[in-house]
C-alpha cells in the first residue's frame, strides 16, 4: 500500500474530519473526491504533516508519516491547487531552489518536462498563467522519481486539453506498477477515464473507498413524472431532486432491484456518472416521515462496513475495520 | 545536519541569491563607509556608525526568509520539502550565523577602507564582537517573532517597538529621578569592569539564543499550514 490511514481524526473549531480509514493501493491512480469543504484538503495536509492529527495512524510508503517525514518526502511529489513558489523566482530558479533538496533529482528529466510543458526557463513565476504555474509544479514533482504523487486540485484552472495531457501523464506514471498517484478534484470528469480507485469524503466523513467501477455500479438514477414517485422510492432514495415536471432519484442498486424499478416502464433508469452520485448524495433530502419521526439528513446516508454494496445502510457514519477492502461506508 | 544545511541554502535563495545578496550588502557598506569617512571628523566614530549600519542591514537580511515565506502561498512550500520542522528551525539559526559572518566580512572591508583613507576605526575586535552580538540578539528576537506572527502583525509590532524607542528618552526625562546620572554611573561601572560586562553580555546572549531556538521550535512544531 502506498498510503494506509486508520481512524484519522482532525478537529477544527467548525469542522471535523472524523475517523477516516482508507488505503491507497500502490501502482494505481486514486481520486480523492468530495464537495467543497468535505475534508479533501485536510486529508492532503495530514498526509504532508502540514497539520497535526488528533488521533489515528498514518503510514506512507510503509513509514510513519511524522516520524519518517524526511525519508517519506524524498519520495513524494506534491502539487497544490495554486502556486507555492516564490513569485519572483524564474523557472530555472525554481529548479535551482527545489532540485537540490532531493537526493534523486534528475535535471535532464526536469528539462524534458519543461520542454514538454513549454515552460520558458527565463520567465518569472508571477508572469506565468495559472495553468503554466501548475505545469511548473508538476515538472518539479515529477523530476525526482517520486514514488507517490499527491496533487490537490491540480486540474482546476486548466483547460480541457491540459487536463487530458495531465491525465495521460498520470497514466504513464503509474504504468510500471511502482508509482502511485493520489489527486483530489471536484472535476469528476477527470476521474471517469483515469482513476482506478476512489476515496469519497463528504461532511468530514468517509463515504466510500474502493474501486471506481464498483462505486459507479453501486447506484442507479431513476427519472419519472410527478405521479411516478411512490413512497418507497421517496423513502429509499439516497438523493432526491424534485421539480415541477417530475423527479430524479438516486437509489442504491440493490434497493432498485428489490423494488423492481428496472421493470417499471413508466420510469427511466440510467447509470449515474460520478458527478451525479456526488450531487445526489449531497442533496438535502426533503423531510421524510419515518418510523422514528421526521428526518432531514442530507442525501448521504450510505454507511457501513465491508466492501459489499449490500452493506449500505442508513445508519450514522462509521468506518469498517478492513483497511484493504474497498466499500461504501 | 544535511537537512539543516539544505534549509540554510533554501533560506539564502529565498533571501536572494547568496552571491548577489553579499555583493549588494558589501557594496552598500562600502558606499556608506566612504560617505561617513569623508564627513565624520571624530576619530573612531565612523567605525561605530558603520557598525550600526552593518547590524541593521544584517538584521533585515536575517528576517528576509520569513518575509518572503509570508508572501502569497510560499509557506506551503514547507509542506512538501524533505526537511523536518526541527531541521527547518536549526537551518534558520545557522542562516543567522551565516548573516553574522557576512556582517563581519562587511566590517572587514569597511575597516580596510578606513585604513586606505587613513581614518581611525577604534578597536577592531570590540567592533566585531559588537556586530556579531547585536545581529545575534536581534535575530534571536526576530526569528521566533516571525514564526509566530505574519508579516502584517510583525510590521505592527515593530512599529510599536520603534515608537517605544523614540518615546523612551522623553518618558525618562519625565521621571522624578535623574536617569542620566544613573546611566552615567552604569556606564562608568561598565568601563571599570569591562571583562565582567562582556561575560555577562555573552551569557545573556547565549541564554537569549537558546530561549529563542526553543521558542521557535515550539512554535513551528505546533504550526498548521
Amino acid at each position: 500500500m502506498a498510503v494506509r490511514a486508520s481512524n484519522l481524526t482532525k478537529r477544527y473549531p467548525r469542522f471535523t474530519l472524523d475517523d477516516i480509514t482508507f488505503d491507497i493501493p500502490q501502482g494505481y491512480i486514486t481520486g480523492l473526491i468530495g464537495p467543497n469543504g468535505a475534508g479533501k484538503s485536510t486529508i492532503i495536509k495530514l498526509l504532508l504533516n502540514m497539520v497535526h492529527r488528533d488521533s489515528g495512524d498514518l503510514e506512507i510508503l510503509g513509514k510513519d508519516a511524522v516520524a519518517d517525514e524526511e525519508a517519506i518526502k524524498q519520495q513524494l511529489g506534491v502539487v497544490f491547487d495554486s502556486n507555492v513558489l516564490y513569485p519572483q523566482w524564474r523557472v530555472k530558479d525554481a529548479e535551482y531552489a527545489i532540485g537540490r533538496l532531493y537526493d534523486n533529482w534528475n535535471h535532464t528529466l526536469f528539462e524534458e518536462y519543461a520542454d514538454r510543458f513549454n515552460l520558458d526557463r527565463t520567465k518569472r513565476i508571477k508572469q506565468l498563467s495559472r495553468g503554466m504555474q501548475i505545469k511548473l509544479h508538476l515538472a518539479l514533482a515529477l523530476s525526482h522519481d517520486a514514488k507517490l504523487l499527491i496533487l490537490d486540485e491540480p486540474t482546476s484552472g486548466l483547460d480541457v486539453i491540459a487536463r487530458d495531457e495531465l491525465m495521460n501523464i498520470f497514466r504513464d506514471y503509474v504504468s510500471d506498477g511502482e508509482h502511485t498517484v493520489l489527486f483530489s478534484t471536484h472535476i469528476t470528469s477527470d476521474l471517469e477515464h483515469t482513476a482506478d480507485f476512489i476515496v469519497y469524503v463528504t461532511h468530514g466523513q468517509l463515504f466510500y473507498t474502493g474501486p471506481k467501477d464498483e462505486f459507479e455500479d453501486s447506484f442507479t438514477l431513476v427519472q419519472g413524472g410527478p405521479a411516478d414517485l411512490g413512497p418507497q422510492v421517496r423513502r429509499e432514495a439516497v438523493g432526491l431532486d424534485l421539480h415541477s415536471t417530475g423527479f430524479y432519484a438516486m437509489l442504491r442498486i440493490q434497493d432498485a432491484h428489490a423494488m423492481k424499478i428496472m421493470d417499471d416502464p413508466s420510469l427511466i433508469v440510467e447509470k449515474p456518472s460520478i458527478e451525479d452520485i456526488l450531487r445526489f448524495t449531497n442533496l438535502k433530502r426533503p423531510p421524510v416521515t419515518t418510523g422514528s419521526g421526521t428526518s432531514d439528513i442530507p442525501g448521504i446516508s450510505g454507511v457501513a462496513g465491508g466492501s459489499s454494496v449490500s452493506n449500505i445502510s442508513t445508519a450514522s457514519a462509521s468506518v469498517s475495520e478492513g483497511n484493504s477492502q474497498g466499500g461504501l461506508r | 545536519m544535511k537537512s539543516a544545511l539544505l534549509q540554510v541554502r533554501l533560506d539564502a535563495i529565498r533571501t536572494y541569491y547568496p552571491l548577489k545578496a553579499m555583493l549588494i550588502n558589501v557594496v552598500t557598506q562600502l558606499v556608506v563607509a566612504a560617505f561617513l569617512l569623508r564627513n565624520i571628523k571624530s576619530e573612531g566614530s565612523a567605525g561605530w556608525i558603520c557598525s550600526i549600519f552593518i547590524c541593521l542591514m544584517c538584521a533585515m537580511m536575517c528576517i528576509s526568509p520569513a518575509l518572503s515565506e509570508s508572501l502569497d502561498n510560499h509557506q506551503k512550500i514547507n509542506g512538501f520539502i524533505p526537511i523536518s520542522r526541527f531541521h527547518q528551525v536549526v537551518g534558520r539559526y545557522i542562516f543567522l550565523l551565516s548573516v553574522c559572518l557576512m556582517g563581519l566580512m562587511s566590517m572587514g572591508l569597511s575597516y580596510l577602507l578606513t585604513l586606505i583613507m587613513q581614518k581611525g576605526w577604534g578597536s577592531v575586535a570590540s567592533t566585531a564582537m559588537l556586530i556579531v552580538g547585536v545581529i545575534l540578539f536581534i535575530g534571536g528576537i526576530l526569528i521566533p517573532l516571525f514564526y509566530k506572527i505574519d508579516i502584517s502583525k510583525a510590521g505592527a509590532a515593530m512599529s510599536v517597538v520603534m515608537f517605544a524607542v523614540i518615546l523612551a528618552p522623553f518618558l525618562l526625562t519625565a521621571l522624578p529621578i535623574d536617569w542620566s546620572i544613573i546611566i552615567q554611573r552604569i556606564g562608568a561601572w561598565c568601563l571599570v569592569n569591562g571583562t565582567l560586562v562582556k561575560l555577562i553580555l555573552a551569557a545573556g546572549l547565549a541564554i537569549e539564543l537558546v530561549a529563542s531556538f526553543l521558542t521557535s521550535l515550539h512554535i513551528l512544531d505546533h504550526r498548521e499550514y
